[in-house]
């Protein structure tokens, strides 16, 4: 009877309407870079240490990113900046507004200005991509550099998703004490799981489903750190690492639900999580593990590429995924 | 005897991270880098024999470092100046 409740509960799921939000936590080695689509609309958070992000967005059939944001000025995080701005049209550019001195950071500046982009300061202000809403959650002031970093609470109806960059204890108690963190579904665990971006307050305040660490396999720094990753599955959280798991994909809907797949995943690995009650004081919800093939994305005004949907006239380069073509 | 900058682009524990003027970036310890060092500073290096940055040679240059962040403060302050400011529809 579970299995089959189960089943029913991942075809209702793959009979949704297609206007979905999409979430690519890119595995670009030791850095941070995510997309964040809504219909036809696409933001970039954070492009990676080198070029990469570029050939994601290319192969995603992206041509214009509407909003790229730098979390912070490292070249784990911008160090990709320079070729999305070259190759891509960029609408809207913001960064944390923060000077640096490595020449990355100038090649960056330059690109930004070459491109055209308007830029935009962190200022606590909302950006609307499609349906979704994007809060920037601006850093304190006169600080370190990851501290410094900048916040974004993506809302899309009832499921949250949060981006902290490289945050470490300063800013993550600063932004606490704001009021302005809810309860996420979805986390990007804060500087690449290290010691220094995760506390027992922050967990408690965010408390997600999913813990997404965008890290580097056999990186030089210890990130990221088992104690960190022990404490958000404690806290309920699936864990999903861009070094075991390669790129992350999130399809979530307006009611909160979503599920996730990854590219080391097998075609079977869609694993479904429910909404949450918003003002539950209940543990996180447990994932249903998909027991079938699902789509974790119907396409049906274009077709299948991967775990996407592209518009039919697009060719496909992506290998089989878990997105379906809508039935006839 | 030829020198070039490397900027601190962070330190990770052990590990600092270095970007130089090319914009290629180097992992060196961070015990062989000056007293006082940190994020942002700009050293000064000689090459060695081998056409190798000699990291025993490193020293801080305040005054680059002061000329970096003021170019990049010009710079981002006129931009900032095109700010429509408030939310934004895209």
């Amino acid at each position: 009877m579970k299995y089959s409740l189960a089943v029913m509960a991942l075809l209702f799921a793959t009979t949704l309407p297609a206007q979905q939000l999409e979430i690519h936590f890119l595995n670009v080695g030791q850095g941070d870079a995510a997309i964040i689509q809504e219909g036809r609309r696409t933001a970039v958070v954070d492009a990676g240490t080198t070029t990469g992000v570029g050939a994601f967005l290319q192969s995603f059939g992206i041509d214009t990113v509407d909003l790229l944001i730098a979390s912070h000025p490292h070249a784990d995080h911008i160090g990709g900046m320079p070729e999305v701005l070259q190759t891509h049209v960029v609408r809207f550019y913001l960064d944390n507004g923060v000077p640096y001195t490595t020449a990355i950071y100038r090649q960056t500046m330059t690109a930004i200005r070459a491109s055209g982009a308007q830029y935009l300061t962190a200022t606590n202000r909302t950006i609307t991509l499609g349906a979704a809403q994007l809060h920037i959650v601006a850093p304190p002031p006169n600080t370190t550099i990851n501290n410094a970093s900048v916040g974004i609470l993506l809302e899309y109806g009832q499921f949250r998703a949060l981006f902290t960059g490289d945050s470490e204890q300063e800013e993550l108690r600063y932004w606490l004490a704001s009021g302005a963190i809810p309860r996420v579904n979805v986390l990007k665990v804060a500087h690449h799981g290290s010691a220094n971006g995760t506390s027992a307050g922050w967990i408690a305040a965010t408390k997600p489903q999913a813990a997404v660490i965008s890290v580097g396999a056999g990186n030089s720094y210890g990130h990221p750190s088992a104690p960190v990753i022990a404490e958000w599955e404690n806290a309920g959280a699936r864990v999903y690492r861009t070094d075991r798991d390669g790129t992350v994909f999130v399809v979530a809907n307006e009611d909160g639900s979503f599920v996730i797949t990854t590219d080391r995943a097998d075609p079977n690995g869609v694993v479904q999580f429910r909404p949450f009650t918003q003002d539950s004081v209940e543990p996180a919800i447990a994932p249903v593990e998909a027991t079938s093939p699902a789509c974790c994305r119907v396409c049906s005004t274009g077709k299948a590429c991967g775990n996407t949907c592209i518009s039919r006239d697009r060719q496909c380069h992506q290998p089989a995924g878990c997105a379906c073509n809508a039935k006839p | 005897m030829k020198t070039a900058f490397y900027a601190v682009d962070r330190l990770e524990r052990n590990v600092a991270v270095l970007v130089s003027d090319r914009g290629e970036t180097i992992e060196i310890p961070r015990l062989e880098l000056p007293t006082g060092t940190r994020e942002g500073s700009v050293l000064r290096v000689r090459f060695g024999a081998q056409n190798l940055p000699d990291w025993s040679s490193a020293v801080i240059d305040r005054d680059e470092e002061k000329r970096r962040l003021k170019e990049a403060k010009q710079q981002l302050d006129e931009m900032k100046r095109t700010d429509p400011g408030g939310d934004i529809t895209l």
